[in-house]
């Protein structure tokens, strides 16, 4: 029992679903939320969700992380692919670069307006 | 020399902006004057293919062919321009620490050759965009921005997914290992795959059931920030998003689809502008037509079409560059951008600019948009197209009707402001015009290197 939970392949399915399933609160979060704060907090989950997917569909059972320590001489085959790990570390600063802005435009927008609800921002458009 | 330059440079320029704050108008000017002229330099030696750190298929890649060396060129001219008319504006200057690392992010967009870095420009390019179009930093300016970045992080999400499945699916990055290997992918992957690059690339290419949000951003936007995003930033996303499909040579159905949407993009565009009473929103609205043409000719991967567009894309960018800043110049004295500021502004130097941008537009001679309208009906012509064709030109009407009616609502009789133009903004939009007129009546040079540009962007990535 506890043999196939430790399978590469049964991993990797548990890493897509449950990633989808993040995606899908963030998404459905993005959709139905009125405050600007959670609309972006969202935006951040939905992006996490596909952190998880990228990094644990890489994994494999049996191999180690691709940095240089005592037992592992160079990089060989006992090491999951380094590749995608180096692409989330760079998403994941731009992510943060990202929500940083947003939440600055969301303060000063308040500081402005009074209210971070996204169904009174009408100040754009044809009336205006 | 190095591909790098054009990114290092204005990047560079934006970050040392400490050290020569009250200058940094000159320095922008010097800086595009400098890419201008690395330019001439590698134009003999296209085109070019440069690894930067590991070999391929990991490595950093930069390509320049005919194509991109096009867009390059075109961005470092807008940004030249548009530098030489913020020279007399001294209300904005702290605009060009943001508008370098647009310039750095847009030209890197179109010069990547491996999709991670092309997500990388993607979001640099998006990021500046963010903060130019909350530079008035009243409400409405926020309520753009924010707008803005929402839409601009869905798109980046799915674009992300997008290129995380490549990965997954081929483990390469570099777009020309991705066209070898593309086609072994089972078929409903590569329909997911083309589906959420679409969806990401779409949004940001302005086209049209991702554009809902476009005319707002351009309302919210400082009206000279309005011509840099319709001159530059919607043209590298649609350039990067074909480069990528014919360097995968995704099949005909798919191109059939894109297509429909240009062509569809570009009849909604049209017909939106019509009601709209804001001069800036109506310019939105005839960039997000454009946009459709130009959508509708890149998905023909016929040559002739393609050279078309590319001049179309010129020609474009130089009328919407003249007539964005022309618009500021107004907005500048009469503080409104509504149909009504027509009716009370008096220089006869803009008016001659709006008629000479707005027929361009239109594709009347003696005008580049003339020739570039009709390299494109040919071509259509020629593949024996012709209710596209026909199409084309019905919608163009309803672009007349709009252009005419805002012409037509000056009133000699009012009372009138005058409008100063400084001898410096004179001498730059006049250049633009005479480019557009040039290009229309001298258009063999310069259509001899778009048929090359189409050739180069057709082929896909390049073998050096």
């Amino acid at each position: 029992m506890l043999e196939t939970l430790n399978q590469t392949q049964f991993l990797h399915s548990v890493v897509t679903v449950g990633s989808f399933i993040i995606f899908t609160i963030g998404l459905v979060g993005v959709l139905s939320r009125k405050n600007l704060f959670k609309i972006f907090l969202s935006l951040s989950i939905v992006e996490s969700s596909l952190f998880l997917y990228f990094i644990g569909n890489h994994f494999e059972v049996g191999k180690v992380a691709p940095i240089v320590t005592d037992g592992i001489k160079g990089f060989g085959t006992r090491m999951v692919d380094p590749v995608p790990q180096a692409m989330i570390l760079t998403t994941i600063v731009i992510g943060i670069a990202v929500l940083a802005l947003a939440l600055s435009f969301v303060v000063n927008y308040y500081r402005l307006s009074g209210h971070i609800d996204i169904d009174k921002m009408d100040e754009l458009g044809e009336e205006s | 020399m190095s591909l790098v330059y054009f990114i290092a440079i204005p990047l560079l320029a934006s970050f040392l902006t400490p050290f020569y704050k009250n200058y940094l108008r000159f320095v922008s000017l010097a800086i595009n004057i400098v890419m201008a002229g690395l330019l001439f330099g590698f134009y003999s030696s296209l085109p070019i293919k440069e690894y930067i750190s590991f070999d391929s298929p990991l490595s950093i890649v930069f390509l320049m062919d005919k194509a991109s060396f096009f867009f390059v060129a075109l961005f470092v001219g807008v940004m030249l321009f548009y530098s030489l008319y913020c020279i007399k504006q001294k209300s904005r200057t702290d605009i060009f620490v943001t508008t370098n690392i647009f310039t750095a992010g847009t030209i890197g967009l179109v010069l990547s050759g491996d999709i991670f870095n092309i997500y990388i420009f993607f979001e640099i390019a998006s990021i500046s965009a963010y903060i130019l179009t909350s530079l008035n930093r009243d409400q409405a300016a926020y309520a753009g921005a924010i707008k803005y970045m929402i839409v601009g992080a869905i798109a980046s999400v799915f674009l992300l997914l997008g290129i995380m499945l490549i990965y997954l699916n081929l483990g390469y990055l570099t777009l020309e290992s991705i066209g070898e290997g593309f086609h072994a992918l089972d078929g409903n992957m590569q329909y997911l795959v083309l589906l959420l690059l679409f969806i990401g690339f779409g949004i940001k290419a302005e086209i049209f059931p991702l554009n809902f949000w476009v005319a707002d951003i351009y309302q919210a936007a400082p009206t000279e920030i309005a011509s840099l995003f319709s001159a530059i930033l919607s043209k590298a996303y649609i350039f990067v998003f074909f480069h990528i499909l014919y360097t995968i040579k995704v099949d005909s159905n798919t191109m059939m689809f894109l297509a429909a949407i240009g062509l569809l993009s570009f009849a909604v565009a049209e017909l939106s502008a019509l009601r709209s009473k804001d001069v800036k929103r109506i310019f939105a609205y005839s960039t997000l037509g454009q946009l459709g043409i130009l959508f509708l000719a890149f998905s023909s991967a016929n040559a002739i079409i393609i050279s078309g567009a590319i001049f179309l894309i010129l020609v474009h960018s130089f009328s919407k560059l003249m007539l964005f800043l022309s618009l500021d110049l107004i907005e500048q004295e009469l503080k409104s951008t509504m149909i009504k500021v027509f009716e009370s502004f008096k220089s006869t130097f803009l008016f001659v600019m709006f008629v000479i941008g707005f027929l361009s537009i239109l594709g009347i001679p003696p005008f580049g948009g003339f020739i570039a309208k009709l390299t494109i009906l040919k071509g259509f012509a020629t593949l024996g197209q012709y209710w596209i064709v026909g199409l084309i030109l019905a919608i163009s009407l309803v672009e007349a009707t709009y252009f005419f009616r805002l012409l037509s609502t000056r009133d000699k009789s009012q009372t009138s402001t005058e409008i100063h133009v400084s001898l410096l903004q004179k001498v730059m939009l006049s250049l633009l015009a005479l480019v557009i007129i040039y290009l229309g009546i001298f258009p063999q040079y310069f259509l001899q290197f778009c048929t090359d540009a189409a050739n180069a962007l057709i082929q896909g990535v390049p073998h050096v």
